[in-house]
């Protein structure tokens, strides 16, 4: 089964120059947190935010690709996680024309995916307004107990202004 | 026109994207930052990294639809702000997409296309100022993909 969650907050590792994604279920009772990289944190907090900018960042353009090649996306998953590391998938819907020889011009649907990082995934869902989802196993595999005891530690001061 | 080289601006924390023409008369430096020149860098060195980087997924992302890069091409530079269009086909259309030089160029690299400069741009940048700049360059302050 799948689990929607919602981006709840990027902060910064103050270990390293990482940043943190932390994803949270509607009841907020599971907790995602996500490694990624300055940029790609970087490019989650402007959608976050809604802060405006003058020139299409990477994904600003990645999500411009598919409006105009009229490409919708329906969801990202989170759908594995292995030695440390998350992957994710775009689904997206293409729209391709019938044959020429049918008589009323008409288009299938066809659902793609495309394998991605979740930090871009993430990031293009935001843009997009399309749902994130977990998958139940990936959930399961995270419950690390030396995560838990490193988030414990953290406090209010580490996190960022996102922290409700 | 074709990636020449890649160097590190210390004064503005920035790296300088080199293109030159055919002919190497032409040449245009374009600063990007540092995640765009690590994209860009990465292709040009030919660098298979384990997950795909978000320049590889607008690939995947266009492979997988059946979409191809045609061309890109600077346009225009405006207040020292260089912009480009993408230009790509797609279910026998073409679309024209407006994007920064770095995600055009980083987007170019990756599908074989080719990069186009307008001859404006070249006239335009051409300042005095910029020329006395690379001249004082030396060549230790380039990066390794200068030849």
């Amino acid at each position: 089964m799948n689990i929607p969650l919602k981006v709840h907050a990027v902060v910064s590792d103050p270990n390293t120059e990482a940043q943190i994604v932390i994803l949270k279920d509607e009841q907020e009772l599971e907790l995602l947190p996500i490694w990624v990289g300055l940029a790609e944190g970087n490019a989650i907090r402007f959608a976050l935010e809604g802060i405006g900018v003058a020139r299409p960042l990477t994904h600003d353009l990645l999500r411009d690709v598919l409006d105009h090649l009229n490409v919708q996306m329906e969801k990202v998953i989170i759908h594995d996680m292995n030695e440390g590391t998350y992957y994710a998938s775009l689904h997206l819907i293409q729209n391709r024309p019938e044959p020429k020889e049918k008589a009323a011009p008409s288009e299938t649907e066809e659902e793609l995916t495309v394998d991605a990082r979740p930090s871009d995934a993430i990031a293009l869902a935001l843009r997009m307004g399309v749902p994130i989802y977990v998958t139940e196993e990936v959930l399961q595999k995270k419950g690390s107990e030396n995560l838990d005891s490193w988030l414990e530690k953290l406090k209010p001061k580490d996190f960022g202004p996102y922290d409700a | 026109m074709k990636v020449r080289g890649m160097m590190f601006d210390p004064y503005n924390n920035a790296y300088i994207i080199i293109l030159r023409g055919e002919e190497d008369t032409d040449v245009l430096p374009i600063w990007v930052g540092r995640p765009e020149a690590n994209a860009i860098s990465l292709a040009l060195e030919g660098i298979f990294t384990q997950r795909p980087m978000t320049h590889d997924l607008i690939k995947n992302v266009m492979d997988t639809l059946d979409a191809k890069v045609i061309s890109i091409v600077v346009t225009d530079l405006k207040d020292n702000t260089y912009f480009s269009k993408t230009h790509l086909s797609y279910q026998d259309s073409e679309f024209t997409i407006d994007s920064r030089p770095s995600d055009a160029i980083a987007l170019a690299l990756r599908a074989d296309a080719p990069i186009f400069v307008s001859e404006s741009v070249i006239k335009k940048q051409s300042s005095e100022e910029l020329d006395r700049w690379l001249e004082n360059l030396r060549p230790e302050d380039f990066g390794k993909y200068d030849t």
